[in-house]
């Protein structure tokens, strides 16, 4: 591959594999490492560029290989069976943007979600804390917590879906 | 989807914390270009190392390489990526061209051992005729004795299979005449019917199948004889009594079996007659009819004894 190839390779596949990796449940970081080390394998080999698909779920079996050697090498055990399947069901759910336009979507209807719903999300997924401390912070009994997240998890579902249909 | 909450939360992750995909691009065309990569990540070639750091960071690669070498090249041949499919059909055609040469592997390990079999049975037979010669004379004649004894044991053998096919030839010559002799008595003197007549067919072809069958199952054709090894361990000189004790209760049991069988026969014909055609069917017996269902074994006797001959009749069925 020359370098032309190269570039349009990454440029076209690095969100999506990234994503993948995010979603097996790398770390943002360690998604990074292995959406590099993904490319490097396959440019590593004798590689032809047919179509986008074929490309995106080759790419996608080269990172999860690199996922679970990775967590092989670092002595952690990844059970076969919770991968196995996955790639199908990613490409159903991300489509061919790679879930971006799902990601586009959810950031909108954030909005639309009260203070104390937006709170108890932000505090779960993107500060990462857990479930008890959420419900001390929103003076919320654990149950409280959980049934406030799955009707905010419900309510973003339901607007993600009506978003994309409208863009369609 | 089983994992569709899982990506969903993916992606809220994402648009919660407003992180971005990163761009690998430059990272990826560095390393792609470099002849040895920099490092495990590439991200640290975009930072400085204190030389320190750097010394300890490849001591510690070297330490785990050697430690962890064998484990990550297993590792490295078991999560190697398979081959990029173009379409299902691609992958089948290359499972398939994997299958035939895996086949073709075999069939050469196959080969190849046949070939070390041959080979290992000459050098055996090689070794055998090498420890012959080297052998003490006394141990050459007792070698002799013993292939001497063997060769007659097989012609015994073979020599007793032809004499029972020709007994029992000869008990399939009986049988039939004597079907053809009771028939005629049955008609003639018990007048049975035509349909009797058919009925006392179908008795006497069994009759006559398992006379025969009783004589070749009794032939002591496959037992061990005299001087040969035996399966319970004992050998020469160790034998149970003579050969001419061994086979002589087969004989017996043969001719009990006969008897029983002839005793059945009478009985199954005399059911199918009436109250008039019994008393009729017992007086034909009585005055000698029957042939050889009414008398003993003798008649099923192989023809080469000779009843006057004792050595003969004692010999029988050796």
């Amino acid at each position: 591959m020359n370098q032309s190839d190269i570039e349009s390779l990454v440029r076209a596949h690095q969100t999506g594999i990234w994503r993948y990796l995010r979603a097996l449940g790398c770390s943002a970081a360690e998604a990074e490492d292995l959406t590099q080390e993904t490319f490097l394998e396959v440019l590593r080999r004798p590689f032809e560029q047919r179509n986008e698909k074929s490309s995106a779920a080759y790419l996608r079996l080269v990172a999860r290989h690199q996922m679970l050697m990775v967590r092989r090498k670092g002595g952690r055990e990844v059970g076969l069976a919770e991968v196995e399947g996955i790639d199908a069901e990613w490409n159903e759910y991300a489509g061919d943007d790679g879930g971006g336009l799902k990601v586009e979507a959810l950031k909108e209807c954030l909005k639309g979600l009260d203070e104390r719903e937006r709170r108890a999300l932000e505090l779960r997924y993107k500060d990462e804390i857990p479930r008890e401390e959420i419900g001390r912070a929103l003076d919320l009994s654990d149950g409280g917590v959980k049934n406030l997240m799955e009707r905010a998890r419900d309510k973003l579902k339901r607007c993600m879906e009506r978003r994309l249909k409208e863009n369609q | 989807m089983k994992h569709e909450d899982t990506f969903f939360d993916a992606s809220l992750r994402e648009a919660l914390s407003g992180e971005a995909p990163p761009d690998v691009l430059a990272r990826v065309l560095a390393r792609a270009s470099a002849p040895v990569s920099a490092s495990a990540t590439g991200r640290s070639s975009a930072g400085r190392m204190t030389t320190r750091r750097w010394t300890l960071r490849a001591l510690g690669a070297l330490c785990l390489s050697v430690l962890a070498g064998g484990a990550a090249s297993f590792a490295a041949v078991w999560f190697a990526p398979a081959p990029q499919p173009d379409t299902i059909e691609a992958a089948l055609s290359a499972a398939e061209k994997s299958l035939d040469e895996a086949q073709a592997r075999v069939a050469e390990y196959d080969a190849a051992t046949l070939r070390r079999q041959a080979e290992l049975e000459r050098l055996s037979a090689e070794l055998s005729a090498l420890e012959y010669a080297l052998s003490a004379p006394e141990e050459k004649v007792e070698r002799a004795m013993l292939a001497r004894e063997l060769k007659r044991e097989e012609r015994a053998k073979e020599a007793e299979l032809a004499r029972r096919e020709r007994h029992v030839a000869w008990a399939q010559e009986v049988s039939k005449k004597q079907r053809g002799l009771i028939l005629d008595g049955l008609v003639s003197t018990v007048g049975v019917s035509a349909e009797q007549k058919q009925g006392a067919e179908k008795i006497l072809d069994g009759w006559g199948d398992s006379v025969v069958e009783t004589i070749r199952k009794h032939y002591p054709d496959d037992r061990r004889r005299e001087g040969s090894p035996r399966p319970d361990g004992r050998g020469r000189g160790e034998r149970r009594g003579s050969s001419h004790e061994h086979h002589r209760p087969d004989a017996r049991e043969c001719g009990d079996s006969v008897m029983t069988i002839n005793r059945e026969t009478l009985d199954s014909l005399r059911g199918l007659l009436d109250g008039r055609q019994q008393l009729a069917f017992d007086g034909w017996l009585q005055g000698g009819g029957g042939g050889v269902l009414k008398r003993g074994t003798e008649p099923w006797l192989p023809p080469a004894v000779d009843l006057d001959d004792v050595q003969a009749f004692s010999e029988w069925p050796r």
